[in-house]
């Protein structure tokens, strides 16, 4: 019998700082550990004595990559204690900048990080220079991305616009339809995109995962909905703290979260498409239909797809509701401060990120808890890799290496968010 | 056609140090009031999107070469290969030197690159500029707002 160690010291092409420690002993799997050690951010305690009016500014700093995911969740729970409902224009306008920060977040991953894996390259340099042509067009669908983000939250990376109640300052009707000409080129060319990635080679794994995402009566989730899973979990937000909880390994410095009664679970794009594929827009459903995606998908490798799917549906939705835009004769609704706990969560790029505060009279955070959504996915993360190194123990140690790494890279993980990077490590016995 | 000039702050304002880059954007923003500087991007892409078809790209960050601190580096790249000291130039250096060879692959770099990285001290979240680190800063801004005037 041998016993072996594969360690990963720093994983590229994720999003902050990690590694990866796999145990081997013959052909049993010892360990599997995802290291999360970027230090702890405390970002829940800096908001606490903030006025509540500071914390979109505030959270937003959390991640360069999903700003508007932590105002947008801030928010609705903050105006869910000040009893305040966003709608109409405001909510529209909420909805658009959210698709940019799909498309810019998901254009990044598909073709900087996550496509270079399917076609044997180290990275999007190296596939750059073989195609130029494909890198080319997803640096021009991740510009339109930002140019939705630039015109609504006054700048591309953390956006200073969001304001509980609605924006500072709501852009005018032109504004918006000056961007249609290359948001319609985008969509096409999310449309070519879906097909690519869909041509790639897969390799043959699946799990009985179960599946989380928020659920919208008519929509496809994005600013709110219900909690609900393929189990038959359907709650309100504000019961997410009944049935989820947070557990401190040692290993990481980011949580782990589990569901109270069955453990592990899956957040992100396969969850949401497996739980609201009929209401994705028409055009996104018949190019899903077209490449033959169908739910439920349980190969993560085939998130890639699922991605692409969900960046035709951000532009085509971005494009109705632009078309469909009237400026809203004030840009909030206005907030006044009371005291109150209130419960937020929207679908960001990753998956579901909830957030809960608790206000004072003087509207003063004297509480705070976030729970990001590579934090949910950890021990997932962990589950598929210590599958995928049994089914594939034979593997010389570089392959065995490069298909867990690629496994992380299923799920796009921030770890920037969840700790609030990756190192690979192989011990065989 | 290439034309215009785009700047390009990295760096994080709650990381000590890292924070030179936005601080030079501060600095040139009281000096050019309407000045355009593209702000708080790290990943290659945004960084590639944001210097195609201009004519010059200016870059300031943190450095962390070892030199000491408050060293201010500049580098004309010009149409140039990406240099291989670049890497200990930039406290970014992943996604900025990602960035140059991605756009230099796609043919996406500006005319002329030139990156001011000023030596940092610390990335203490949550400390202030370093005095001599501050100091580069106000000299980095002087210099960029020569050669923008030039430009």
């Amino acid at each position: 019998m041998t016993r072996k160690t594969i360690r990963v010291d720093y994983l590229a092409r994720v999003e902050g700082e990690g590694a990866l420690h796999i145990e081997i002993d013959g052909d049993q799997v010892r360990d599997v550990r995802l290291e999360i050690f970027e230090p702890p951010r405390f970002f829940e305690a800096f908001l606490e004595t903030r006025a509540f009016d500071e914390t979109p500014d505030i959270v937003a700093r959390i991640c360069g990559i999903c700003p508007v995911a932590y105002q947008m969740s801030a928010v609705q729970a903050l105006e869910n204690i000040l009893g305040l409902r966003v709608t109409g224009a405001l909510r529209d306008l909420r909805r658009i900048l959210y698709c940019g920060e799909w498309i810019e977040s998901h254009v990044l991953h598909v073709y900087m990080l996550h496509a270079p894996d399917f076609l044997g390259y180290d990275g999007a340099i190296e596939m750059a220079r073989d195609h130029p042509g494909l890198v080319e067009r997803g640096l021009k669908m991740k510009k339109a991305g930002n140019a939705l983000i630039q015109v609504l939250g006054g700048r591309e990376i953390h956006p200073i616009n969001v304001r509980v109640g609605g924006f500072y300052k709501a852009p005018l009707r032109r504004d918006l339809a000056a961007l249609e000409d290359d948001l319609k080129w985008a969509r096409d060319a999310a449309l070519e995109t879906v097909r690519w990635v869909a041509g790639f080679d897969f390799p043959d794994f699946t799990r009985d995962y179960e599946f989380v995402a928020l659920r919208h009566p008519d929509e496809y989730p994005m600013n709110e909905g219900r909690i609900v899973s393929s189990a038959g979990l359907d709650i309100a937000v504000s019961e997410y703290e009944d049935h989820f909880e947070e557990r401190h390994v040692p290993h990481s410095t980011a949580l782990h979260s589990v569901l109270k009664a069955r453990g592990n679970y899956l957040v992100g794009p396969l969850a949401r498409f497996n739980l609201n594929h009929a209401r994705l827009s028409p055009m996104a459903r018949d190019i899903a239909r077209e490449v033959g995606l169908r739910a439920p998908c349980r190969n993560p490798f085939q998130s890639i797809i699922v991605r692409a799917v969900e960046i035709v549906h951000a532009f085509d939705e971005a494009l109705r509701l632009i078309d469909g835009y009237a400026r809203p004769e004030a840009p909030a609704l206005e907030a006044v401060p009371r005291a109150g706990i209130g419960y937020g969560a929207t679908e960001a790029p990753r998956g579901i990120l909830w957030h809960r505060y608790r206000l004072d009279e003087g509207g003063i955070i004297r509480a705070a808890r976030i729970v990001p959504p590579t934090s949910q996915n950890q021990p997932t993360i962990e589950d598929d890799l210590r599958e995928l190194v049994k089914e594939n123990i034979a593997l010389p140690d570089d392959q065995l290496q490069w298909r867990c790494e690629q496994s992380i890279r299923n799920y796009d993980p921030c770890i920037s968010c969840a700790t609030h990077f990756l190192k690979l490590d192989v011990t065989r016995a | 056609m290439s034309s215009g000039v785009a700047i390009i702050a990295l760096g994080n304002r709650f990381r000590g140090d890292d924070g030179v880059g936005p601080d030079i954007a501060d600095r040139l923003r009281a000096a050019m009031p309407g000045v355009a500087i593209v702000e708080g991007i790290e990943d290659s892409m945004a960084i590639v999107n944001a210097w195609s078809g201009k004519a010059l790209a200016l870059v300031v960050d943190a450095a962390a070469s070892g030199a000491p601190p408050g060293t201010l580096h500049r580098r004309d790249l010009g149409a140039a290969p990406l240099p291989k000291e670049l890497g200990r130039c930039s406290s970014h250096g992943l996604g900025l030197a990602e960035a140059i060879e991605l756009a230099r692959v796609l043919d996406q770099l500006p005319e002329r690159l030139v990156i001011y990285a000023v030596e940092a001290a610390s990335f203490e979240p949550g400390a202030p500029l370093s005095p001599e680190v501050a100091e580069a800063a106000g000299n980095a801004a002087t210099l960029i707002a020569v050669e923008l005037k030039n430009a």
